[in-house]
């Protein structure tokens, strides 16, 4: 359905899509993430609640690399807390010895990193299947969060610009982090972090030349 | 995988709108709305028409920083009691500085209108040219205090949709000035604001300043200011006495009481011992307790006095009128304030009834535009003045208000299909409520039992009474020019907004929302806040608010932004 929805825009652009092959090619095992995260109830059309039926256009998924990257970040954030945490328990050895305050830290420390280290392995998966986003006639639209769940719209005519930006380490992944801007006030910039950078560029390019439509009209 | 640097749009259009600006003004366009002025090049274009300020500027500036000075010269004046006279010279060595400083800021800053373009320099060494495209100027306010009536002059504040700030304040202008640079302003930006301001339009010649004369629109007269509204002095005293103005004002003497040596220690010892030196003023028979009564009363009238006096100066002569597409407010008895609010950039109505205004059958309305929302001093004025847009309006002539502000606002409450929040609203805010209700008097119980456990007798009723209210007081409706939002239980706020002032629009759920099947639908516009009143429904039944905000976000895409 995606794939029909992406080869649908190619035509009607008449120009090379390269994120047509980044957004269908990981299809196989994003489809059964999207209809995972679904109510059997829907189609691949996931929305706040799972039961409503959000209508027009399909939502993408974000690129899969999202997970490995997610899980990395996770990882080096994992790794940080453990050195402050042996530092920490260093410091505690130094001044009190081995003593039950001793054992009671470390013992929370391993605790906390077990939790931490759990969280970050399947956390992302969690995230990923919650994230997605769409553009159709009225603007884009993104759907997120796993417990808070926020469906946020942006009507073509009110973007202002929009920004992409590449950490490092998202470089590395070929990722690539989509800001939007309007003229709002507490959603004054909308992200979509996680898009194959291919995708975010492209995303980016229809959402001006759209807005352009209109501003010709 | 990538190696290209991604190129943020932001860099681009900001380039073209440096490089194109004067010429194409499509292409400013590309950067518009947010009203970012274009990096600066340092220089002024030749042929610009640069200005000095008024030369009691400096007096001005002088007054403006004076609150920097009050520290360096109390300790001054401590030290000289003490024959110490290092802070005396210490502070005279500063205020030269500063009055140095602000004659040289004075012969160093220009302004002056070119092609389409307020340009402000500044500095000498580190130089700034500020460039605002005119036709994302705002609104242009004045403000004049009783000293700068005296010398004729106004201090000027350009404001444009980027929000927090004001663009530019030009402290002090004199009417001529202030006309010329209006009319300027007016004429090369857009051609819906030109024809408004007609009636400002002095004899002064755009063309002297170097505004291509092609690019001046002709200046259409298109009738007289006309009064939308008087505000009599009896409406202004009625809401200053429902207000709670004095309570500022009793902050302001506290914070000056400490601020302000003599009472520095007030520790609990130095307050028994004014206690003490106060206590036998009081007859300890029975009048004393007509003594604390009356003394109570006084208090109450003198604060209730203060908000009468605040909102009689304040807004003396308040008179609204629209001239064109442009809202003008002109009030004040020491400072005067004249704001120019045009009507298209109306982003949210806001009318606001306190309790007790309701019992006298009062209103106030508020706006939000884009421009001057900001938290900082400067613009604190402006932000007052749009939370007081309409100080005291009697709640029948409501609608016939909202109808200026807005063409084809038809609008009255009985008109609107109100929604109620969801089914089960009154239970959730019961059990959040009763959380809370229950919680607190454990305190009580343990600190006073047994008598304490009585706390429970008012905590609880008060929060079943509460979940009651607020979920009765909730109100949204979509109507045919876009969204209103009612709330409030003593003070209550009804906001409008529109579908072409819609910016994002969020449907929220929390883990709480999913299990009572509920949703927030939340609206953002620009420059939202002063009217301190967001659009954000919760408790929204959740197919219905899916259905809802689907509607919206056509809504919204269907009806355009008009930035004229």
């Amino acid at each position: 359905m995606t794939q029909t929805k992406a080869d649908v825009m190619d035509a009607e652009n008449n120009e090379s899509l390269p994120a047509a092959e980044s957004v269908t090619g990981g299809m196989a095992e994003q489809e059964l993430l999207v209809a995972g995260a679904v109510d059997a109830s829907t189609t691949t059309t996931p929305s706040v609640d799972g039961t409503i039926q959000a209508s027009g256009a399909d939502y993408y998924p974000l690129d899969p690399r999202f997970i490995p990257l997610s899980k990395l970040i996770g990882l080096i954030f994992v790794g940080v807390v453990a050195v402050i945490g042996l530092v920490a328990l260093g410091v505690l050895w130094f001044v009190s010895g081995f003593t039950w305050i001793w054992w009671t830290a470390a013992a929370a420390c391993v605790l906390i990193l077990g939790l931490l280290l759990w969280l970050s392995f399947y956390w992302p998966q969690i995230e990923h299947r919650h994230y997605m986003w769409r553009l159709d006639e009225t603007g884009l639209e993104i759907v997120r969060g796993v417990y808070w769940r926020h469906r946020i719209s942006v009507p073509i005519a009110r973007l202002q610009h929009a920004d992409i930006s590449q950490g490092p380490i998202q470089r590395q992944f070929g990722l690539a982090k989509l800001t939007v801007h309007t003229a709002g006030t507490s959603n004054a910039s909308v992200e979509i972090d996680g898009l194959a950078y291919e995708t975010a560029t492209w995303l980016r390019d229809q959402l001006i030349r759209q807005r352009e439509e209109l501003d010709v009209v | 995988m990538s190696s290209d640097e991604p190129k943020p749009m932001a860099d681009e259009i900001e380039t073209a709108a440096v490089e194109v600006a004067p010429t194409n003004d499509g292409e400013v366009d590309a950067a518009a709305g947010s009203g970012q002025t274009s990096a600066p090049p340092t220089t002024v274009p030749s042929g610009a028409n640069m200005h000095f300020l008024h030369w009691s500027s400096v007096l001005f500036d002088i007054i403006a920083h004076f609150r920097q000075f009050i520290v360096p010269i109390g300790f001054a004046f401590l030290g000289a009691t003490n024959r110490d006279w290092f802070w005396g010279i210490l502070a005279t060595v500063l205020f030269g500085l500063s009055l140095l400083r602000t004659v040289f800021r004075y012969f160093t800053l220009q302004y002056g209108i070119y092609q389409g373009e307020l340009i402000v320099k500044q500095g000498f060494f580190f130089r700034s040219l500020r460039t605002v495209p005119t036709r994302r100027i705002q609104n242009v306010d004045l403000r004049q205090n009783v000293l700068h009536r005296l010398l004729g002059v106004y201090e000027v504040h350009v404001e444009t949709a980027s929000g927090q700030e004001a663009e530019a304040v030009l402290r002090v202008l004199t009417k001529n000035q202030v006309d010329t640079l209006r009319a300027q302003v007016f004429t090369s930006g857009s051609k819906a604001a030109a024809s408004n301001f007609a009636s400002v339009v002095s004899a002064a010649s755009p063309q002297a300043d170097g505004v291509p004369a092609e690019n001046l629109t002709p200046i259409e007269f298109h009738g007289e200011e006309r009064v939308i509204l008087k505000i009599p002095a009896s409406w202004l005293a009625t809401v200053g006495l429902t207000s709670n103005r004095g309570w500022i004002f009793v902050g302001v003497v506290v914070g000056l009481f400490y601020q302000f040596g003599s009472f520095e220690s007030m520790d609990g010892k130095s307050m028994r011992k004014w206690f003490n030196y106060l206590l036998p003023l009081i007859p300890h028979d029975q009048t004393g307790y007509l003594y604390v009564a009356g003394l109570l009363i006084g208090g109450f009238v003198f604060l209730k006095l203060f908000g009468v006096v605040w909102y009689l100066v304040r807004f003396y002569n308040y008179r609204l009128t629209r001239c064109g597409e442009d809202l003008r407010v002109n009030c004040g008895l020491l400072t005067t304030y004249s704001a120019t609010i045009p009507r298209g950039r109306i982003q949210l109505v806001s009318i606001q009834s306190s309790w007790l205004m309701r019992k006298f059958g009062m209103v106030r309305i508020c706006v939000e535009t884009a421009g001057g929302g900001g938290e900082s001093e400067e613009n604190e004025q402006a932000a007052t003045m749009r939370r007081s847009f309409v100080p005291a309006l009697k709640e029948s002539q409501v609608a016939e208000l909202l109808s200026e502000l807005r063409p084809g606002l038809e609008w009255g409450v009985q008109s609107a299909e109100w929604q109620s929040p969801a089914k089960g609203t009154f239970q959730r805010l019961l059990g959040r409520n009763l959380t809370l209700a229950l919680l607190i008097p454990i305190g009580f119980s343990i600190g006073y039992w047994p008598w304490g456990t009585l706390a429970f007798a008012v905590t609880i009723p008060f929060a079943i009474w509460r979940a009651w209210r607020v979920g009765k007081s909730l109100k949204y409706a979509r109507t045919s020019f876009g969204v209103a939002f009612r709330s409030g239980l003593l003070t209550r706020k009804m906001s409008l907004t529109f579908f072409d002032r819609l910016q994002t629009l969020s449907l929220k759920q929390s883990p709480f929302d999913r299990r009572w099947k509920m949703a927030t639908i939340a609206v953002d516009t620009a420059a939202a806040g002063p009217a301190d009143h967001l659009i954000d429904i919760p408790f929204l039944e959740q197919d219905f608010a899916a259905a809802e905000f689907d509607a919206l976000r056509h809504s919204a895409a269907t009806h355009r932004p008009k930035w004229a």
